[in-house]
């Protein structure tokens, strides 16, 4: 697997590999099919709405009945080869993750936070869990709000240009050609998960994502996930769960990623009904056919605003005559005739807080919850817990969060692989490292299998240790490309650079592992140092190996 | 659903397997080629049980009516006015050779004559997956899955074939190389299967003189890991050493076949040098990518010429290398649809429907188009734009699965599928 030394670039800037990668995303590149072209000429006519219910209705017509590719999937790669409960910290035998089983209970249980609520360990935020203590350290972490954060602000506003832009102007660049907003949201994911001081809300900022995945190049959704990420996921990642689904459905990136933006009474889109109930709230097989249809009714007329000549430009509208005014019922309740864009609200106010909704979607957040942050196969009682601080807080996400990581349930969790994304960020969490450039951070993420915004379906990235493992050589390689490749990420080797052994490996325990190196790994990494005296880059093949070993792997 | 299958095999690989990769090596030295000096698994003599796969996706919805021509059908000309492939006999120098007196064969795919004429070579035209989608992605997913639109199942119909199969050698270190970044969807869930980009080039990066020593700490690191993380580990560090050890740039083909210079070129040049390492590698899939071609089409000579130069050269050379005389192989390239039968106003066709495939292999009743032709009136067409398709590509490959890779487990390969076989292979 050749990792070029040098990434080549375009006369636009944009590195040829990203351009191949590109390529294999046509269909989504909405430049080559001149959609969007056909959009703005029909938004922007005298008789728009004429114009643009023309289009939609031939884009409609194009478009499918909706897909749910993705619950739950009970065949991952090699699940049906590998044990379904991977035992991946003991050596054979001692099972430690299964149906509800801990893993060996931790006792130093500020370090168990510090993983588990982080991009990786490092010892900025260990030395803060030792002096605090890991409960005030949590409620900080929640309380995003307190902590400064304004190195990782500073650094944001001079390296950016676009994050702080309008969807208009997004949308005028992506017509000149400019595609400047979309790798910026790449770049600043990497460099808020692994600089931020606001690491749990960081974690949560990707959970959501991956709750409402979006594919970066599904039509026009790379100009609108930006927007996405910053009006959406971002604010109302700690806040209230309706707060975030309301915005969630009027995201143009949303609308345009599950078809919404094309919906009209008499043919409505069933796309984002289906997902909506599935895959961000209910859970499947926890609705009916009618339930979806109906919802999808409710949702006709919210449409992006395509008109090039309106300041919202790029926008949520909702378009009056596109919606269906008749009677709704979901999940039982009536959602009576005459209603405009509050029919769709009144569906999101049915599945957050309703007698009959809020304890289905408390328990389908609460299971992926108790997943991301304990452990595959949660026991039962954990996410009753769960559901329950939803019920009890009308869905506050923050209440949620604090079940979860209590120390009742977090010290006795089992080890959790980490996915590509949280790898890289470990690795530049724990190394002394300076992010100088981004494409060949983004260029391994992506061979490791985990680039943001690349999941295409619409279940998000995969949360199972089995769908992950067996591509690891990308893993090893990452780790490796990480530490010579200086002119992209600089490293402070400094540290490392001792003459004895004893000190090197000390070295690499304290600031890689904090001071938990397994015995084995410690011996397979003496055993390669060798005997002194060490050149640097004897030590720099050691650090890598231990970022590539298996205990790093893990959290 | 809980099959009898690889697990065990896939947990069980012994400590003596994961390093000791020559110990489960039979050298015979004398026997190998130049262009494998290292090592050798060849059992010479030792007839194979099954055809080994080799599947090629043309990604992006390739215009099946240009890979192959229907040239009898005058609605093809009526709905193609400016980028059509000529009729055989009309003199134009980019004019279709003819195959069967309805299909005929574009100037760029005319290196594919040989093989067909050999009867080596069947196109299967009018076919695909019946899901309905014309978005890239969900098609191309429903395709490797084998299944249209069931949501739970994730697995891909060769993983799955992998899985009810035992393996060709029990010993064979990896049974599926996925010839790309990532596993393909159709390898999902098959045991012993990786994806390597770059068969010639996959080892660990670094320094070069360090390379073996840190896969060596990084196996004894993994040896201590826990299952899931070993087995994946010990798979990768034995594929690494397996194809390390076979010098792909000195591969020199049989028969004198020349691969065209190129990415797919050289990437089935490769997976030919695998195969007649004879080591066991039971399945191969490669892309071919940016078939996409909405606006300028170019069948004749411009963008898709050059495509279709691209990979009917390789597979002629294949053919020349391989199928004639080599090892059993069965090769099947296909695409995720085919495109609308109207060009549009860019010179281009938008996402369609019904398509061609390609089989090639020593057992495939080629050297003939197979088709129920739906006819390409526009009364005809399904949804009134695409191709119509009356043959399921599931039909085709369960044919191959059950026929060429001894597989009669298709009720796992292809669920809730009751294939009709076409007599596609001999």
């Amino acid at each position: 697997m050749a990792i070029p030394p040098t990434f080549t670039t375009t006369t636009s800037g944009t590195p040829t590999w990203l351009l191949e990668r590109l390529a294999r995303h046509e269909s989504g590149a909405p430049g080559r099919t001149g959609r969007l072209e056909r959009l703005l000429e029909a938004g922007s006519h005298p008789d728009r709405i004429r114009e643009v219910r023309r289009l939609a209705a031939s884009l409609a017509r194009a478009q499918e009945p909706p897909e749910e590719l993705c619950s739950a999937p009970s065949d991952w790669p090699g699940s049906a080869s590998i044990d379904p409960a991977p035992d991946l910290f003991a050596p054979d035998g001692r099972a430690t993750a299964g149906s509800g089983a801990a893993g060996p209970c931790v006792f130093d249980f500020p370090r168990r936070v510090v993983d588990r609520t982080t991009f990786g360990f490092s010892w900025t935020e260990l030395s803060e869990a030792y002096a605090d203590g890991p409960a005030a350290y949590l409620e900080r972490q929640l309380n995003l709000e307190q902590i400064d954060d304004s190195v990782l602000d500073a650094r944001l506003a001079s390296e950016f240009e676009t994050l702080d832009e309008t969807p208009r102007r997004h949308v005028l660049r992506f017509i000149a050609g400019d595609s400047t907003m979309t790798y910026e949201l790449l770049m600043a994911t990497f460099l808020r998960a692994a600089t931020s001081r606001r690491q749990l809300f960081e974690r949560m900022v990707e959970f959501w994502s991956d709750h409402f995945n979006i594919y970066l190049y599904k039509d026009e959704c790379s100009i609108f996930k930006p927007i996405d990420d910053r009006d959406v996921i971002r604010p109302h990642a700690m806040g209230k769960f309706s707060d975030l689904l309301r915005a969630s459905a009027r995201s143009p990136a949303m609308l345009t990623y599950l078809d919404g933006a094309f919906s009209l009474v008499g043919s409505p889109n069933q796309n984002y009904a289906r997902e909506l109930l599935e895959l961000h709230t209910l859970g499947v097989d926890n609705f009916t056919q009618s339930d979806m249809e109906q919802v999808a009714r409710c949702f006709t007329g919210w449409t992006i605003d395509y008109n090039v000549n309106s300041h919202t430009l790029g926008e949520f509208r909702f378009e009056p005559y596109w919606h269906d005014y008749g009677t709704k019922r979901v999940l039982g309740y009536k959602i009576p005739n005459g209603g405009g864009v509050e029919d769709g609200d009144r569906v999101i106010d049915i599945l957050c807080h309703s007698p009959k909704g809020a304890p289905l979607t408390a328990r389908f957040l609460a299971r992926k919850l108790a997943v991301r942050f304990w452990g595959e196969n949660p026991p039962e009682e954990l996410v009753d817990q769960i559901a329950g601080a939803y019920l009890a807080t009308d869905g506050d996400i923050r209440s949620m969060l604090r079940v979860v990581l209590a120390e009742r349930w977090l010290a006795c969790a089992p080890p959790r692989l980490k996915r590509p994304f949280h790898l890289a960020c470990s690795t530049l969490r724990a190394v002394p490292t300076y992010i100088q450039a981004y494409w060949g951070l983004i260029y391994v993420t992506d061979l490791m299998g985990q680039l943001p915004f690349f999941w295409v379906p619409p279940n998000g990235y995969p949360d199972a240790a089995a769908y992950w493992a067996g591509h690891i050589l990308p893993r090893w390689q990452y780790s490796f490309y990480l530490l010579q490749e200086q002119q992209e990420v600089a490293t402070d080797f400094a540290p490392f650079l001792k003459s004895t052994a004893a000190e090197i490996l000390e070295a690499i325990d304290t600031l890689l592992f904090g001071g938990q190196l397994r015995k084995d790994e410690r011996a397979a990494l003496a055993a390669y140092l060798g005997p002194a005296p060490f050149n640097a880059n004897r030590i720099i093949d050691t650090i890598g190996l231990a970022i590539a070993g298996p205990a790093f792997q893990q959290y | 659903m809980p099959r009898p299958c690889g697990c065990t095999e896939y947990l069980d690989v012994s400590r003596r397997q994961f390093l000791g990769l020559g110990g489960a090596a039979a050298l015979s030295a004398a026997l190998a080629p130049a262009w494998l000096p290292r090592v050798s698994y060849a059992r010479p003599g030792r007839p194979t049980a099954r055809d080994i796969l080799v599947s090629i996706f043309l990604r992006g919805g390739a215009d099946g009516l240009t890979l192959c021509v229907p040239h009898g059908d005058p609605d093809y000309y009526n709905a193609r006015p400016t980028i059509n492939i000529p009729r055989p006999d009309g003199g134009d120098q980019f004019a279709a050779t003819d195959l069967d007196g309805f299909f005929g064969l574009a100037p760029a795919m005319a290196s594919l004559l040989q093989p067909y004429l050999a009867g080596h070579l069947l196109f299967v035209h009018a076919t695909g997956s019946v899901d309905t989608t014309r978005s890239h992605f969900d098609a191309m997913h429903f395709m490797e899955v084998g299944k249209p639109r069931d949501p739970a199942l994730f697995t891909g119909w060769i993983g799955r074939h992998l899985l009810t199969v035992p393996p060709l050698d029990a010993d064979a270190l990896v049974r599926a190389i996925g010839v790309s970044n990532g596993l393909p969807r159709s390898l999902v869930g098959a045991p012993r299967s990786l994806p390597f980009p770059d068969l010639d080039d996959s080892s660990l990066n670094g320094r070069e003189e360090t390379k073996d020593e840190r896969l060596e700490a990084i196996g004894d690191m993994y040896g201590h890991a826990g299952s899931l993380l070993r087995a994946s580990a010990e798979s990768t560090i034995n594929t690494l050493a397996l194809l390390d050890a076979i010098d792909f740039a000195g591969y020199i083909p049989a028969h004198g076949a020349v691969y065209p210079d190129s990415e797919f070129g050289y990437s089935l040049k490769c997976c030919a040098a695998l195969i007649k390492a004879r080591v066991n590698v039971e399945a191969l899939t490669l892309d071919l990518g940016s078939w996409d071609t909405h606006e300028s089409q170019g069948p004749r000579d411009g963008y898709m010429a050059y495509l279709m130069a691209d990979f009917a050269g390789a597979l002629a050379a294949f053919h020349l290398d391989v199928i004639t005389d080599g090892p059993d192989v069965t090769l099947a390239a296909m695409s995720e649809f085919g495109r609308v039968v109207a060009e549009n106003g860019s010179r281009g066709c938008d996402h369609g429907h019904g398509n061609v495939m390609m089989l090639m292999g020593r057992h495939i009743a080629g050297g003939r188009v197979l088709s129920q032709w739906p006819g390409l009136n526009p009364d005809l067409l399904y949804e009134g734009q695409d191709l119509a398709i009356t043959i399921d590509y599931r039909d085709i490959l369960a044919e191959i699965v059950q026929n060429r890779l001894a597989n009669s487990d298709l009720p796992f390969v292809f669920p809730d599928f009751t294939p009709t076989f076409r007599g596609v292979t001999l």
